[in-house]
C-alpha cells in the first residue's frame, strides 16, 4: 500500500518536558490509525506536530517522500493537502455554517465563490447539516459543530484527515452522531489518523491501533489482534481501566 | 473593511495635496482676529470686516491699515486667522504675506522677522477697578505691593518686574480671563496698550485705567510694526509695502484708531440681563461661528477616529505577531524590530500629551519643512495620537481571540495574514467595538486641544467668541453644553450600533 506520510525518529519537547521521544509511523493511503494511551502521552502533539501546528524539534516527517520540515516547503501549502478536527470544533464565529467551509476553498484552493459554496454543500449534506448551512456557530449544538468542522475541512479535499479527541468535547448524547459521520467516512475510504479515547469506536473503525505512553508508541497492531491479545503490560493496564467502565 | 481603509488614505492624501498657496494677486495678512482693537472676530462684515471662511469676519485697526495696503499694492486682501504663537511659522513657510497683529518690534522678534517702522504708538497703562484708590496714580511705583497681571508670552507681561515690591501675579493667556481676575480682587491692576484699555474699559463700565506721568511710567516700546518674511529687508515688496505704509498720514491712523475703539464688540452692546440671557443672546448672535467648529471638530473626531483604527490594525496586528521558535533568524530579527518599533510608538504618543505633540510636530515640522497647513496638520496629529490607542485596543483585542480560531485557519493552509483579515481581525474589532466607539467620544473632546496650533474647531471658536464679547463665564457655558450634546448623541449611536451588533448574533440564536 502507497505511504502518504512517513514519520521517523520525531521527538519534541517544550522547555524541559520532552513529549514525543522518538516517535515512528507510517500512514498509508487508505488506512485509518487510531492513536490510544493516557493524557499527558503525546497523542495529542503527535497530530499536532503532522500538521505542523507544533514543530518538531528532530526527526522526519515526509509527505509523498519529501520532508516537510525543510525550510523551502511551502507549509501552507502542505497543510491544504492534511484536514484537521479539533476537540473543541474551533469553527470560526464570524462566519455562518457555510461561509466557514467555504474561506478555505476561496482563500487558499482560489475556488471561485458558485464552486465554493457547491463543494461546501456537498459536504455539508455529506455529515447532515445542509439545512444549517445559513445557521451561526453560536447558534447550533455541539455534535452539530463537530459535523460542520469535519465538513469544513473535507471541502479541502485532503489526502489525510487527522482528528484531535473529536468527541471530547461533547455531551454523550452527541458523540455518536459524530462518530457515525467518521464511520461514513471510513468505510469511502478515507485515511485518517483519529486520537480518541472511544475504545469500542477505535475497534470497529481502525486498520491500525497504536498505544503510546510517556512520548513514545508502545505497542501497534491491527485492532483486532491489538484489543484481543495487548502485548504490553502497560497496554493492558490500560485497556483494563476502559473495560471495567 | 478593505474598501474602507483605501477610503480613508485616499482622504489623507488628497487633504495633504490641497495645501495650496494663494495667487500672487493677494496680499496674505495674518493676524489672530482676537485682540481687539487691533483684530476681532465677528459673524457679521460691516464696512470694513474681511471675510475668513465660514468662520466669520474680521475687523479692526489692523485690518483696515491692512487693507490700506492692499489697495496701495494693487491686490486683494486676504486675511488669514493664526494662533498668535503660529504667526511667525505662518511667515516663514510663505503662508502669509505679512503680520499686521498689533506685534510690538523687540530684539526677539527681529531675529526672524524683519519689521517695518511702526504703524501705530500708544502709551502703557493700567487697567483697575473704578473706585479703587489706585485711580490717583500716576507712578508705576504706586502699585507697589499690588497684585498685577498681564497677558502671557507678552511684554505686559515682563514689564511689571519694573514695578518695585510689586506681587506679580501669574500671567494669563488672554484679556478676558484677566478682567474676570481683575473684578474679583484676585488682581488690582492689569497692564495694557491704550487702546485696548479702552476697549476694556468701554466693554465694562465698573473698569477704569490710570495713565502715568511722563518718566514714571514703564519702560517699553509700544508701538507695533507691520512683520516681514526675514531678509525680505530692502527687497522691492518690503519697500512696497513700507511705502504704502507711510503714505497714511498720523491723522488717519488716529481715525482708524478711534473707530476700532469705539466699534470693538463689548459684551454690553448687545448682551445684557441674568447669566441665562446673556448664554442665549451670545449662542444667537455667533450661532454660525460655533456652528463652523461643531462642523471641524466632528471632521476631527470622525477622521481621526477611522484613521487612527487604520493606523492601529495595521500596528496591532504587528503587535500581537507571535515570534515562535521555529522562524527563521531573519523572519525572527524582523518581527522583534516590528515589536519594538510599535512599542516605541506606543510609548511616546500615549505617554505624552497631544497638545505637546501639536506644537512639536507643528512648528517642528509639519509646518517649517513639509509646508502643511494647521488642519491638514490637526488631522494627522489626532490620527497619529488615536493610533497609539487604537493599537493596543486591537492587539488586546487580536489577543481575546481563541487560538483555536488561528489554528483553525492555519490548519486550513490559510497564510498569516489572510487569517488575521479574515478571521481574526472582524472578531477582535467587534469585540474590542466599546472601547473604539469610546475612543471617537474622547476624540470629540480631546480634538480642542489642537487650539493650540489654530485649528479652528469648537474650542477655538468659544475662545475667539469669549475674546470679542468679554464674556468668559457664558461663552465657555455654551461650549460646554454643545460638547454634551455632541457627546451624548455619539454615546447614542454607538450603543445603538453596539445593540445592533449584540442582536445579528442573538437573533440568529433564537
Amino acid at each position: 500500500m502507497e505511504k502518504i506520510i512517513e514519520i521517523s525518529n520525531l521527538h519534541k519537547r517544550f522547555d524541559k518536558l520532552e513529549v514525543l521521544k522518538g516517535i515512528n509511523l507510517n500512514i498509508h493511503k487508505k488506512e485509518v490509525i487510531s492513536l490510544i494511551g493516557a493524557s499527558g502521552s503525546g497523542k495529542s502533539t503527535l497530530l499536532r506536530s503532522i500538521n505542523l501546528l507544533e514543530t518538531p524539534d528532530q526527526g522526519e516527517i515526509l509527505f509523498h517522500g519529501q520532508n516537510i520540515l525543510n525550510s523551502d516547503i511551502n507549509i501552507n501549502e502542505y497543510r491544504s493537502h492534511v484536514g484537521m478536527v479539533f476537540q473543541n470544533f474551533n469553527l470560526f464565529n464570524n462566519m455562518n455554517v457555510l461561509k466557514n467551509c467555504m474561506i478555505g476553498q476561496m482563500k487558499v484552493l482560489r475556488k471561485n465563490k458558485k464552486e465554493a459554496a457547491d463543494t461546501a454543500a456537498y459536504y455539508l449534506e455529506k455529515v447532515g447539516m445542509k439545512e444549517f448551512m445559513l445557521a451561526d456557530p453560536q447558534n447550533i449544538s455541539g455534535g452539530q459543530k463537530q459535523r460542520v468542522a469535519i465538513a469544513r475541512a473535507l471541502c479541502m479535499a485532503p489526502e489525510v484527515m487527522l482528528f484531535d479527541e473529536p468527541t471530547s468535547a461533547l455531551d454523550p448524547e452527541m458523540v455518536d452522531e459524530v462518530l457515525n459521520v467518521m464511520k461514513d467516512l471510513a468505510n469511502d475510504g478515507l485515511t485518517m489518523v483519529i486520537v480518541t479515547h472511544e475504545m469500542s469506536f477505535a475497534k470497529d473503525v481502525s486498520d491500525t491501533v497504536c498505544f503510546m505512553s510517556d512520548g513514545k508508541i508502545l505497542e501497534s497492531n491491527n485492532a483486532a489482534d491489538f484489543f484481543a491479545h495487548p502485548q504490553e503490560e502497560r497496554t493492558r493496564q490500560f485497556l483494563s481501566r476502559f473495560l471495567k467502565v | 473593511m478593505k474598501k474602507i481603509v483605501v477610503m480613508l488614505m485616499v482622504c489623507v492624501f488628497l487633504c495633504l495635496g490641497l495645501n495650496v498657496r494663494a495667487d500672487e494677486d493677494e496680499f496674505v495678512v495674518g493676524m489672530e482676529c482676537n485682540y481687539a482693537p487691533y483684530n476681532w472676530q465677528s459673524n457679521e462684515a460691516g464696512e470694513y470686516g474681511v471675510s475668513i471662511g465660514a468662520a466669520g469676519y474680521c475687523n479692526g485697526y489692523d485690518v483696515r491699515i491692512a487693507q490700506d495696503i492692499a489697495d496701495a499694492l494693487g491686490k486683494k486682501l486676504v486675511i488669514k486667522k493664526l494662533a498668535w504663537d503660529g504667526l511667525q511659522a505662518a511667515l516663514d513657510s510663505g503662508e502669509i504675506d505679512a503680520i499686521i497683529a498689533g506685534m510690538t518690534a523687540n530684539e526677539d522678534r527681529e531675529n526672524g522677522i524683519d519689521f517695518t517702522t511702526p504703524y501705530y504708538d500708544s502709551d502703557m497703562v493700567m487697567i483697575i477697578r473704578k473706585g479703587d484708590d489706585l485711580e490717583n496714580a500716576t507712578s508705576i511705583q504706586d502699585f507697589s505691593g499690588k497684585n498685577v497681571i498681564g497677558q502671557l508670552s507678552t511684554n505686559y507681561d515682563t514689564v511689571i518686574d519694573q514695578i518695585e515690591g510689586v506681587n506679580h501675579l501669574t500671567p494669563k493667556d488672554n484679556y478676558p480671563e484677566m478682567v474676570i481676575a481683575l473684578k474679583s480682587g484676585e488682581a488690582d491692576g492689569i497692564t495694557a496698550e491704550v487702546p485696548v484699555a479702552q476697549g476694556i474699559t468701554n466693554a465694562n463700565p465698573d473698569l477704569t485705567y490710570v495713565t502715568f506721568a511722563e518718566g514714571q511710567g514703564f519702560d517699553i516700546d509700544n508701538s507695533v510694526s507691520i512683520g516681514l518674511k526675514e531678509g525680505s529687508r530692502g527687497s522691492e515688496e518690503f519697500n512696497a509695502i513700507q511705502a504704502a505704509l507711510d503714505s497714511i498720514d498720523e491723522e488717519t491712523r488716529i481715525e482708524y484708531m478711534t473707530w476700532a475703539s469705539e466699534n470693538a464688540p463689548t459684551g454690553d452692546d448687545v448682551i445684557s440681563g441674568n447669566f441665562l440671557e446673556k448664554v442665549m443672546a451670545i449662542a444667537g448672535e455667533y450661532s454660525s461661528i460655533f456652528l463652523y467648529g461643531v462642523a471641524i471638530t466632528l471632521v476631527l473626531a470622525i477622521f481621526g477616529t477611522l484613521a487612527g483604527l487604520a493606523i492601529g490594525l495595521f500596528l496591532g496586528t504587528i503587535r500581537a505577531l507571535e515570534i515562535s521558535s521555529n522562524d527563521n533568524p531573519a523572519v525572527k530579527f524582523f518581527k522583534k524590530i516590528g515589536h519594538l518599533l510599535v512599542a516605541f510608538y506606543v510609548w511616546v504618543i500615549r505617554g505624552t500629551p497631544m497638545m505637546v505633540q501639536a506644537m512639536f510636530a507643528y512648528y517642528g515640522f509639519l509646518r517649517p519643512i513639509l509646508g502643511w497647513d494647521v488642519m491638514s496638520s490637526g488631522l494627522l496629529i489626532i490620527s497619529v495620537n488615536t493610533g497609539a490607542y487604537m493599537a493596543e485596543i486591537v492587539r488586546s483585542g487580536i489577543q481575546s481571540i481563541d487560538k483555536g480560531q488561528s489554528e483553525a485557519a492555519r490548519s486550513l493552509g490559510m497564510p498569516y495574514f489572510v487569517s488575521m483579515l479574515h478571521v481574526i481581525l472582524p472578531q477582535a474589532i467587534k469585540n474590542s467595538f466599546p472601547s473604539i466607539g469610546n475612543e471617537f467620544i474622547v476624540n470629540i473632546k480631546d480634538s480642542s486641544m489642537l487650539n493650540v496650533i489654530g485649528v479652528i474647531e469648537l474650542f477655538f471658536q468659544t475662545k475667539s467668541v469669549a475674546g470679542s464679547v468679554s464674556l468668559t463665564t457664558e461663552t465657555y457655558f455654551i461650549a460646554a453644553v454643545i460638547y454634551l450634546i455632541l457627546t451624548t448623541i455619539a454615546t447614542w449611536i454607538l450603543n445603538y450600533t453596539e445593540n445592533r451588533l449584540e442582536n445579528s448574533t442573538a437573533a440568529r440564536k433564537a
